[in-house]
């Protein structure tokens, strides 16, 4: 049996995060969305902090998919991103980027810390809803992911 | 002829005697008479005897013996009148006589000087007999007996023996004890005895020679035998030789001719100069036998005299020279005294005890000085007392230098204080001369104002420079961070706006839902105009290095970015072949040209649009003018400053949609290559933007840089 498609959303904005809520939703993508508001959420989530080494306790099993805002207050987009794909677990789970920018070092140095896919919000409703169902077509749907427990 | 002794004759300047037409004199008659032979004697006595037997034959013995005595002491007194007469009478006269034609023909290179005997009369007799032996002979060659006397006035005696012509003469006595004879008076015999001076004789029609001394076939390098064969005028040079036919046939018409000067080729093919005097001789029967020449070599005269001259020539050249020489140096020194007092700079010349020598009349007017003021004054007086303690050590280096160039300070006369610039040079000591040093001082006060001013001026420069370099940093900063960030608040609005109308649509009825409607438009709105500043911002950031860019590959790519577009309003782009490679950035550029294809379809209401991309200039300093020209509205002159501002717009929003950044932008991209753009443009026909861009540096190009341009150099 499979579980539901998990995705991980670290967004600041409510409204947005309401946005890919709402998305998902009329297009009918079954899946579990649960979103974090900051980076740091996401190293509470991860099970451990930043200095200490990482211990195999109680941690949270990684989602199917991270969407994650470059734009955060505080803990940064890109330090979120070297925190997932540093570790060792969490580094398997695919990390599609989502920015208002366009600019060739944002995105740049988004492939070069390591994330799967670099997408502009879009700037129209119906984008996020094309949005959505490519990306449920191609991480769920199509490729292979591995079992991360 | 033992009597007759040829003697050397002096050459003697004849001019004088031989141009005075002196009349000749007369030999006295009586002398004449009393010449008797022997056969006049004989006749004398037999009739003495005759007429001694006949008076004893008709008479008595004693009448035959007084006539025989009579006529004995007749024949005696006779004979003694006759003697004294010879000894006495003529003798003097024949002295006077000779002595007369010695003065007339003195010096006459044409006679042969004989001794004139001092002795008995015994030589007397033998010397009259002579002369009349020599007298029958001229008179035999003709000379003698011609009546024609010469000169004017003189008596012409017809009865004498002896007429006297010029060209025949008549022994001449000298005072030297000798006489002249004329040298051809016998022939051969005397003009063989001529060792020394070149006489000849020339037939009177032909020229050619008869008979020539030695010396002259000496001279002349020819034999006898060989000259006899040719005419004088043969030797004669060919440019000499008409005149001396001339002046020969003239010298037969007056009978003589003297100082006729030629240039003759001898047989050794020397080229020499003679001096001539011709003498008519005439024979028996009155006609003219030949000329009588007598030559005389004046070569190295008349080169004397041509050298003479030429030397004299070249001292006068040489004195002009001199004088020109003279006066040029005279110039030179006049302009170089002026060079050196009126030079720009101050120059002047200090000894080795820094005393000044002299200096040029700028240093006098700077320092404002009289020549007397300063030369012979210490240097320490011009320079400022401040650097009187250090003055000692800079010279004692500049000494063992020998040069020296550094920044100083002098004092005026009136005390003010001016910079200057001083190079300094030591003269090498010449011996016996003291060792001086040269110094030229520039007055650089003025300039050294100037420069403090420039640096003062460059480094505000700079300050400005980096102020508003970086308040545009910080304008372009603001501007990306603003409209990214104002970017997701709109995105709600745009968002939620939607859903309110999606889901709450009765709710809110017909009204509600147009408030919302307009709510969503502004924020539309807003979004495009946030973009348009975000484009605006970036377009200030040049993101990398400039490299190669290919207009045309831009546009086709642009293209196909507008495909949809131009497929629906059946546009089209035209595109030159000639485009040059740019140097820019390439996404700025490709922005740049899109915009402005943009424009020029959009504000285009024509059937078939059309954007017409092509070369409009190349500038040789590495720039070059694209011109994007349509078909399109046009823009009215009057806006075309206004249409480059940030969100001007000509139109309204529903006639043509836009933000109207787009020209904005494309100004700022320009600028941030350093190019222009404009406008060419009127209402309805058309709009061209013509905008100048970099072209890719020389020295950097790739082959495919010529590929446009027909093997242009750029």
């Amino acid at each position: 049996m499979r579980q539901r498609f998990h995705i991980l959303l670290v967004e600041d904005s409510p409204a947005d995060a309401k946005i890919i809520e709402r998305a998902l939703r009329d297009s009918s993508i079954d899946a579990r969305l649960t979103v974090l508001r900051a980076g740091e959420q996401v190293a509470e989530y991860l099970g451990r902090s930043l200095q200490c080494q990482p211990r195999p306790i109680a941690q949270a099993p990684p989602p199917d998919l991270v969407l994650l805002d470059l734009n955060l207050p505080g803990m940064d987009g890109l330090e979120v991103l070297s925190t997932i794909k540093g570790h060792p677990e969490w580094r398997a789970c695919p990390v599609v980027v989502l920015s208002t920018s366009r600019s060739e070092e944002d995105i740049a140095r988004t492939y070069r810390g390591g994330a799967n896919s670099y997408f502009q919000k879009p700037s129209e409703y119906a984008g996020y809803t094309e949005l959505v169902q490519l990306l449920h077509r191609y991480w769920y749907e199509t490729a292979l992911r591995p079992k991360l427990r | 002829m033992g009597l007759i002794q040829p003697v050397a004759k002096s050459a003697r300047a004849h001019d004088s005697h031989a141009d005075s037409l002196a009349p000749l004199p007369l030999p006295p008659r009586r002398w004449l008479l009393f010449e008797r032979s022997n056969q006049e004697l004989l006749v004398h006595l037999i009739g003495w005897a005759a007429a001694s037997v006949l008076a004893t034959v008709l008479g008595s013995a004693w009448a035959g013996l007084a006539t025989a005595f009579i006529g004995l002491i007749a024949l005696g007194v006779l004979e003694s009148m006759r003697r004294t007469m010879i000894q006495q009478d003529w003798r003097m006269p024949l002295r006077q006589f000779l002595r007369q034609l010695l003065q007339w023909g003195e010096g006459r290179p044409d006679l042969a000087k004989i001794r004139l005997p001092n002795g008995s009369q015994q030589e007397w007799i033998e010397l009259a007999r002579t002369l009349n032996r020599l007298g029958e002979l001229w008179g035999r060659s003709g000379i003698g007996r011609q009546r024609e006397p010469i000169g004017s006035g003189s008596d012409d005696d017809s009865n004498s023996k002896m007429v006297l012509t010029r060209s025949g003469m008549s022994p001449c006595l000298l005072d030297t004890g000798e006489f002249l004879v004329p040298a051809d008076s016998t022939p051969s015999a005397i003009i063989s005895q001529r060792h020394d001076e070149m006489i000849n004789r020339l037939h009177p029609v032909t020229f050619a020679w008869l008979d020539s001394s030695p010396a002259e076939q000496r001279f002349l390098g020819y034999p006898l035998e060989q000259l006899k064969a040719h005419s004088f005028l043969e030797v004669v040079h060919r440019d000499d030789r008409e005149l001396a036919r001339q002046q020969l046939t003239s010298a037969i018409e007056k009978g003589e001719a003297h100082g006729l000067v030629y240039r003759i080729k001898n047989a050794r093919r020397e080229t020499l100069t003679i001096e001539l005097h011709v003498g008519v001789r005439y024979g028996t029967d009155g006609q003219i036998a030949h000329l009588r020449c007598l030559m005389n070599d004046i070569t190295s005269k008349v080169h004397a005299d041509r050298e003479l001259r030429r030397r004299t020539r070249e001292l006068i050249r040489a004195n002009e020279n001199l004088l020109r020489a003279n006066r040029d140096l005279q110039e030179l020194k006049d302009r170089y005294s002026d060079l050196y007092q009126n030079a720009p700079v101050m120059y002047f010349t200090m000894d080795d005890r820094s005393v000044i020598l002299d200096c040029n009349d700028t240093m006098l007017r700077i320092l404002g000085y009289s020549r007397d003021e300063l030369v012979g004054r210490q240097y320490l007086d011009v320079l400022d007392p401040e650097r009187h303690g250090s003055f000692q050590a800079n010279y004692a280096i500049f000494l063992q230098e020998g040069m020296m160039e550094r920044a100083s300070r002098w004092r005026k006369a009136g005390g003010e204080f001016i910079d200057v610039w001083l190079k300094a040079k030591a003269s090498t000591a010449a011996p016996g001369k003291p060792s001086f040093t040269r110094v030229s001082a520039e007055d650089v006060t003025a300039r050294n104002q100037l420069q403090d001013q420039i640096k003062i001026n460059a480094v505000r420069l700079q300050v400005a420079n980096a102020e508003l370099s970086r308040k545009n940093h910080e304008l372009d900063e603001f501007s990306h961070v603003v409209s990214h960030d104002l970017q997701e608040p709109v995105r709600t609005l745009i968002a939620f706006s939607e859903f309110l109308l999606t889901d709450h649509a009765d709710r809110l009825g017909e009204e509600g839902q147009q408030h919302v409607r307009y709510i969503i438009e502004a924020s539309r709105r807003m979004r495009a105009l946030i973009q348009a500043l975000l484009e605006l911002s970036r377009a200030g950031k040049i993101a990398g290095a400039f490299a190669a860019v290919d207009p045309r590959e831009l546009i086709s790519r642009i293209e196909q970015d507008f495909d949809a577009l131009l497929r629906a309003k059946h546009g089209r782009i035209v595109v030159a072949h000639d485009l040059p490679i740019l140097w820019g950035d390439l996404d700025r550029l490709g922005q740049l040209f899109a915009n402005l294809i943009n424009n020029a379809l959009k504000y285009n209401t024509n059937e078939h649009p059309r954007v017409e991309v092509s070369l409009e200039e190349r500038d040789p300093q590495g720039w070059c003018t694209i011109r994007v020209s349509d078909n399109g509205i046009g823009i009215d002159p009057q806006y075309h400053s206004k249409i480059f501002q940030m969100f001007a717009k000509l139109h309204p929003r529903d006639q043509f949609e836009g933000t109207g950044a787009g020209l904005a932008i494309c100004q700022k991209i320009v600028e941030a290559h350093g190019g222009t753009i404009q406008v060419e443009s009127e209402r309805g026909k058309g709009a061209s933007f013509l905008v100048t861009l970099p072209l890719l540096p020389v020295d950097e190009g790739p082959a495919s840089e010529f590929n446009g341009n027909a093997g242009e150099p750029t």
